[in-house]
C-alpha cells in the first residue's frame, strides 16, 4: 500500500524505557541524551524524522532575536552547538560570525535601544552601532537603516546538514527510529502504550516532542496544551559572491537574512504562508512573499538583481506566551512534553537535552519551571 | 471587462493558439520568457544581424514571419522577456518582467511552455567543449554560431539527425554521429510504415544523406561512454549500448574531437502545470511525466489547457495543430473537421516516432565519480550512499543530499537521478513539489509585483514581558 517498503516492516516486539514521539530537533536530542544515560529508546515519527520545522527553517542561531526570558537558555544551547560538529563527526555548516539587528524607523530604533539594554543586563554581548559604524562594517546594509545593534554571538547552522548527521548519531547510540509511523492513540496509566498505524509500542515513559502536533498528542491523554500555528515562509536565492558576512535581523522581528556557505541568501522573517495542520498543505502566500522580499530589498539594496530560486513554507507551533513547553504533562507521571519554542532551532539541542535529563534523572541541569506544560491548564479555552 | 485568455509560451503552440483566439475576437495575453517569440523551433537571428538569406538556417523564417503577425493583432497583448512565476489563485498568473510585474486573472490558461532536454551524465561530461543538442541548435539559429574543430554528435532521437544535419549545413566539421537506437528497430519502424507521415521519413532520410555526404561516421546502437581532456574536450569515448542500457565499456572506442553535441531526448517541462494543480501521469514512451489531458486538450483543472511539446513530445506540426484545437475548446466552437483528422493522423505518427526511438532500458552512462547534480556537485557514488534512498523517494533523497536544490531546481538532474538510483518515476507522491518562483527570478522583479495584496506584517514577539 505505502510507497515505502521500510514502513511496512514489522514493529519490534520489545518494550522500551522511553518512546519519543516526534523526530525533530527536540526529539532527537532528547533521544540522544536518554541513550547516553543507558535508556532503551524508540523515536516514532509520522513522516520521515527531520522533515518539518527542524528541516525547513532558515537555520538562524540568533541570540538577539530571542525573548529576554530565553536569553540564558539560548546561550546554554549555543554551548551544545559549539561542539556539535565534533560530537556528530560531521560538518553542520556552523558559523558564529555575529549578526546585525537593524531599525528602519526612529520608533524601531528606540525599541532596539530598550531591548539591547535588557539583553546586556542578561549577559549578552550586544553593541549599539552608530550609522557611521554600520557604514564602515556593513556597507551592504542600506543607508536608510537608522540604527543597529551588533552581537558577535549570533550565528547559523545548516538544517539540511544537521539533520542527517544527527540521525546517524542517534542511530549509532542504539536508538530505534521508526519513520512513517503515525500515532493513533496513546494508552496512559500504569501500562503505557503508543498505538500506531503499524501496531502498538510498549514503553515505560513517553516524551511528546511533536512541535506543532504536540497539542493533538496531549489531547489523546486528556491534556489541553494550547498551540497556535504559524506557517513561516523562507526564500532562497542562487549563489552569489560572498558579501553578507553576518546574519541580519530586524528590530520588530519581521526579517531574517543571511548568506550561507554556498553563497545563497536565505530570506525569511515569519511572513505567513497558507496552511493548516488538517490539510497538510503549506503554501506560499504570494502577497506576503512579495512584501517579505520588498523589506529585504529595502534593508539590503544589493539583492535587487539576485535571483530567487525557491520559496517554501513550514509549520511552527506557538504557545500563548511564546515560551516552550517542557516538563511532565499535568495529571501524568510518566508522559512528558517538550515543544514549541519561538526559535526552536537555536534552542532545540538544549530543550531536548533537558527533557532527556528530566526523564532519566528526574531533575534538570537548568531551571525549567517557566516552561511548565500545565501553565495554561486552567485558562478557559 | 471580460477576462483574457493567458497563453504561457510564444512558441509554435502558443502562437498558433493566439491566432485562432484573436482572429475570433478573443482577448489574449501571450507571455514568454524569451526576448523574441518563436520558441525553440522558430528561433530567429536577431533583426540587427546582417545576414545573407542563407537557405538552410533560415528555412522556416517565412512561416514564422507569417505566424508572428499575431503579435500585432488588436486584442493581443504580448509580454516578452517575462516569466510566469506563480499561481496565486484559481486561473490567475503572477508574472514578472522588465516592463511590468503583476497578476492577471484569466478566463482560461494555456500552458505552452515546451520541452527540456534530458541529461545523460557520463564520465567527463562537464568538460568545456561539450554542449547539448538543443543548446547547439539555439546557437546556430539565433547567432549563426557552430562549434569549431572536429565535432561528434551523439544521442537518441530525431534531434540527433537535426543537429548533425544543421551543423553540416552551417559548415561544421562533423566527424561522427552516434545514435543509441539500433538500426534494426529504426528500420523496422520505417518499414512497417510508422514513419510514413507526410515528409517525416523523407526528412529523416534527407538528414542521413547529408550526414553520409559529409563523410561523417554514422553509428547506430552506440552511445557516449565518456569524455577525455585536461582543460577541455580532446576525445569522446563511445561504446555499444548494452542490454541494461549502459555502455559496454569493454568495447569502448575513442574518437578525437574538439566538440561533443549530446541530445538524449526531450521531456515535457511540467513544473508550470504542476504548480497550477494539474494532475500529471507517467508516459512510458518518454519515460517521464506529462500533464494529463482530455480530448479537448484540457488538463485535470477546469479552464487550464496544456499544448505542444510541454504536454508530450510531438514537434512543431503537432504543436501548431494543438494550439488551434485548444483555442476551439476554449471558445466552445467546433474545430474544422480537417483539423481534427489531420491532428489524429499526426498525433498517431508522433506516438510511433517516440516509440521507434524508445530504448528498451533507460540509457545510463554515469560511474560512481560522475557528477549528477551539477549545481550541488553531487556524484553518483554520493547519491547511492544517501540514506534517503532507503525510502524509495526522490524527495527524501533531495532533502537529505540537497539533490536538485541549486539554481536549476532539479530540471537537469532529477529525472536521470531517479533512473540511476532505481527510484520509481511514476509515483508522484515521492517527487519534489513544484514551488514558486517557477524560474529563477530577481528579487527586484518579484518585489515589483504591482498587484500584490496588502502586507500583513508578522506578529511581533513580545519582547518585554
Amino acid at each position: 500500500m505505502s510507497a515505502y517498503p521500510d514502513s511496512e516492516r514489522r514493529l519490534p516486539s520489545r518494550a522500551y524505557d522511553v518512546a519519543v514521539i516526534g523526530g525533530g530537533i527536540f526529539g532527537l536530542f532528547c533521544a540522544l541524551t536518554l541513550a547516553d544515560a543507558g535508556k532503551s529508546v524508540v523515536v516514532i515519527d509520522r513522516g520521515p524524522v527531520w522533515s518539518e520545522a527542524s528541516a525547513v527553517n532558515a537555520g538562524s542561531l540568533g541570540v538577539q532575536n530571542k525573548l529576554p526570558a530565553l536569553v540564558p537558555y539560548t546561550l546554554w544551547s549555543w554551548e551544545i552547538w559549539e561542539t556539535l560538529a565534533e560530537r556528530l563527526g560531521a560538518d553542520i555548516g556552523l558559523r558564529r560570525d555575529g549578526g546585525y539587528k537593524i531599525a528602519m524607523t526612529e520608533a524601531e530604533a528606540e525599541r532596539l535601544d530598550a531591548v539591547s539594554m535588557q539583553q546586556k543586563a542578561l549577559g549578552l554581548d550586544v553593541r549599539r552601532l552608530t550609522q557611521a559604524d554600520l557604514r564602515r562594517t556593513a556597507p551592504w546594509i542600506s543607508s536608510d537603516c537608522v540604527a543597529a545593534t551588533y552581537s558577535p554571538q549570533d550565528g547559523y547552522a545548516n538544517p539540511t546538514l544537521v539533520g542527517p548527521a544527527l540521525r546517524r548519531a542517534v542511530e549509532r547510540s542504539g536508538v530505534e527510529i521508526l519513520d512513517d509511523t503515525a500515532v493513533e492513540e496513546i494508552r496512559s496509566g500504569d501500562r503505557l502504550g503508543v498505538v500506531t498505524r503499524r501496531g502498538e509500542i510498549q514503553a515505560s515513559k513517553i516524551a511528546i516532542t511533536s512541535g506543532a502536533w504536540s497539542g493533538r498528542l496531549a489531547a489523546m491523554v486528556g491534556v489541553r496544551l494550547p498551540i497556535s500555528l504559524d506557517v513561516n515562509m523562507v526564500s532562497v536565492t542562487e549563489s552569489a559572491r560572498p558579501t553578507i558576512e553576518n546574519i541580519v535581523t530586524h528590530a520588530r522581528g519581521i526579517l531574517t537574512l543571511k548568506q550561507v556557505a554556498n553563497g545563497s541568501c536565505l530570506i525569511g522573517g515569519g511572513w505567513q504562508g497558507i496552511g493548516t495542520l488538517e490539510n497538510q498543505r503549506k503554501e506560499v502566500s504570494y502577497d506576503q512573499l512579495v512584501h517579505n522580499l520588498r523589506l529585504a530589498l529595502r534593508v539590503i539594496p544589493g539583492l535587487e538583481r539576485l535571483n530567487v530560486v525557491r520559496s517554501w513554507a513550514g509549520y511552527e507551533g506557538v504557545t500563548p506566551d511564546s515560551l516552550p513547553y517542557l516538563g511532565l504533562l499535568p495529571g501524568h507521571r510518566n508522559i512528558y512534553c517538550a515543544a514549541c519554542a519561538r526559535g526552536g532551532f537555536t534552542l532545540g539541542p538544549l530543550m531536548g537535552q533537558l527533557l532527556g535529563e528530566l526523564i532519566s534523572h528526574g531533575e534538570t541541569s537548568k531551571p525549567i519551571d517557566i516552561f511548565n506544560p500545565g501553565r495554561f491548564a486552567h485558562v478557559a479555552a | 471587462m471580460s477576462r483574457p485568455v493567458v497563453i504561457i509560451g510564444a512558441g509554435p503552440a502558443g502562437l498558433s493558439c493566439a491566432w485562432e483566439l484573436a482572429s475570433a475576437g478573443r482577448e489574449v495575453v501571450l507571455i514568454d520568457d524569451n526576448g523574441m517569440a518563436g520558441g525553440q523551433y522558430f528561433r530567429q537571428l536577431p533583426e540587427t544581424y546582417q545576414v545573407s538569406r542563407d537557405a538552410r538556417l533560415l528555412r522556416d523564417k517565412a512561416r514564422f514571419d507569417e505566424l508572428a503577425k499575431v503579435l500585432t493583432l488588436p486584442g493581443v497583448r504580448y509580454l516578452s522577456s517575462t516569466v510566469v512565476w506563480g499561481a496565486p489563485g484559481n486561473k490567475t498568473v503572477a508574472y514578472a518582467g522588465p516592463t511590468s510585474s503583476g497578476r492577471i486573472e484569466a478566463s482560461a490558461i494555456v500552458i505552452a511552455t515546451g520541452a527540456q532536454e534530458k541529461s545523460l551524465p557520463f564520465p567527463g561530461w562537464t568538460l568545456p567543449g561539450i554542449i547539448s543538442a538543443g543548446g547547439c541548435l539555439n546557437l546556430a539559429k539565433a547567432h549563426g554560431m557552430v562549434p569549431t574543430g572536429r565535432v561528434v554528435v551523439a544521442g537518441n532521437g530525431p534531434l540527433v539527425l537535426v543537429a548533425a544535419a544543421t551543423l553540416i549545413a552551417a559548415g561544421a566539421e562533423v566527424v561522427g554521429v552516434v545514435e543509441a537506437q539500433s538500426d534494426i528497430r529504426l528500420a523496422s519502424a520505417a518499414v512497417s510504415g510508422l514513419f510514413a507521415a507526410p515528409g517525416v521519413l523523407r526528412t529523416g532520410i534527407g538528414y542521413r544523406a547529408r550526414i553520409m555526404a559529409a563523410r561523417a561516421g554514422f553509428r547506430t546502437g552506440w552511445m557516449v561512454a565518456g569524455a577525455r581532456g585536461k582543460d577541455r574536450l580532446t576525445a569522446v569515448g563511445i561504446a555499444p549500448v548494452g542490454a541494461d542500457g549502459r555502455p559496454r565499456r569493454d568495447k569502448q572506442q575513442w574518437i578525437e574531437a574538439d566538440a561533443l553535441v549530446v541530445g538524449y531526448g526531450l521531456l515535457p517541462g511540467t513544473e508550470t502545470a504542476r504548480l497550477f494543480g494539474c494532475r500529471t501521469e507517467h508516459n512510458p514512451a518518454l519515460n517521464g511525466l506529462v500533464p494529463w489531458r482530455d480530448d479537448t486538450l484540457r488538463t485535470s483543472e477546469e479552464g487550464i489547457y496544456a499544448i505542444g511539446d510541454g504536454a508530450g513530445i510531438g514537434g512543431v506540426e503537432v504543436a501548431l495543430l494543438e494550439g488551434r484545437i485548444a483555442a476551439h475548446s476554449i471558445m466552445g466552437t467546433r474545430a474544422p473537421a480537417s483539423l481534427a483528422s489531420r491532428y489524429r493522423r499526426l498525433d498517431g505518427y508522433r506516438r510511433k516516432l517516440n516509440l521507434a526511438y524508445r530504448m528498451p532500458q533507460p540509457l545510463l552512462a554515469a560511474t560512481d565519480d560522475t557528477i549528477i547534480c551539477r549545481c550541488e556537485e553531487l556524484t553518483l557514488g554520493r547519491l547511492l550512499a544517501d540514506p534517503g534512498r532507503g525510502r524509495n523517494s526522490l524527495n527524501a533523497v533531495k532533502t537529505s543530499s540537497r539533490l536538485g536544490m541549486g539554481r536549476c531546481q532539479g530540471r537537469n538532474c532529477l529525472h536521470v537521478a531517479s533512473s540511476l538510483l532505481g527510484l520509481a518515476t511514476d509515483d508522484l507522491t515521492t517527487h519534489p513539489r513544484a514551488r514558486p518562483p517557477l524560474k529563477p527570478l530577481a528579487v527586484g522583479l518579484l518585489a515589483a509585483d504591482k498587484d500584490a495584496g496588502s502586507a500583513m506584517e508578522p506578529d511581533e514577539i513580545t519582547l518585554s514581558e
